[in-house]
């Protein structure tokens, strides 16, 4: 398996365990709550989120950089930059259609944390999509 | 009345390839060059392993650049590694 290949495994897999919960609790509980803004809680209960996020993030890269040294330290080939380019294309795209929606359209129909959290959405499903598509292709090239 | 244009454009419009398939002989390249391991090739060219294995197996093709990096390691013409047949 590629390292590049690996780490977005180490991403998609950290992202799922951190922001996954955080959303599932948001969309599932809190669905008909109003919760206005600073709303200090729910900032606390995002910010454990986060938290776990780039904890799980730094810890991963660090696992891979010391379990595989070398590939750690090599550029990206043309391979693996293509690959890289094509995920980040879509990813992209979706990131930037979710905060057209939820930063031009949102404001007028809803308030407090229901734009944050839309907001925090799109961004996950940004990154699962890039994550999904980098560990597809190179599974499609490998098999 | 024809111009010179028009028959030079009649002359011009060709017909379209159809798909092909990319095929090489690197596997049979690297056994005859002292069993050359990928990893070996890889660095030679500047890419990893996992991108030869993909090369060899079909599943990626190549930049051009690479491609004439390849022919160049087994001081082969770059026809004589990729193959390209339409239909």
């Amino acid at each position: 398996m590629a390292y590049r290949e690996r780490v977005a495994w180490m991403l998609l897999g950290s992202i799922l365990v951190s922001l996954g919960p955080y959303l599932v609790y948001v969309y599932g509980f809190q669905r008909d709550e109003v919760i206005p803004m600073p709303g200090f809680d729910q900032l606390k209960l995002y910010g454990v989120a986060a938290s776990m996020f780039a904890m799980l993030v730094g810890l991963g890269y660090l696992v891979l950089r010391l379990k595989y040294p070398t590939e750690a330290k090599a550029p990206a080939d043309e391979r693996d930059t293509t690959i890289e380019r094509q995920s980040y294309r879509v990813g992209y795209m979706i990131l930037l259609t979710g905060m057209m929606a939820v930063g031009i359209y949102k404001p007028f129909v809803a308030n407090g944390w229901s734009i944050v959290n839309d907001a925090i959405c799109i961004i996950f499903i940004a990154e699962v999509v890039r994550d999904v598509m980098i560990v597809r292709n190179y599974y499609v090239q490998r098999s | 009345m024809t111009t010179q244009s028009d028959t030079d454009s009649a002359a011009r419009s060709v017909t379209p390839l159809g798909a092909g398939t990319m095929s090489n002989r690197i596997r049979q390249l690297r056994f005859e060059h002292g069993e050359m391991t990928q990893s070996e090739l890889g660095e030679r060219i500047g890419v990893t392993r996992q991108t030869i294995a993909a090369i060899e197996a079909g599943k990626y093709s190549p930049s051009l650049e690479s491609a004439f990096r390849i022919a160049k390691v087994f001081d082969v013409k770059l026809d004589e590694v990729f193959q390209y047949t339409i239909g």
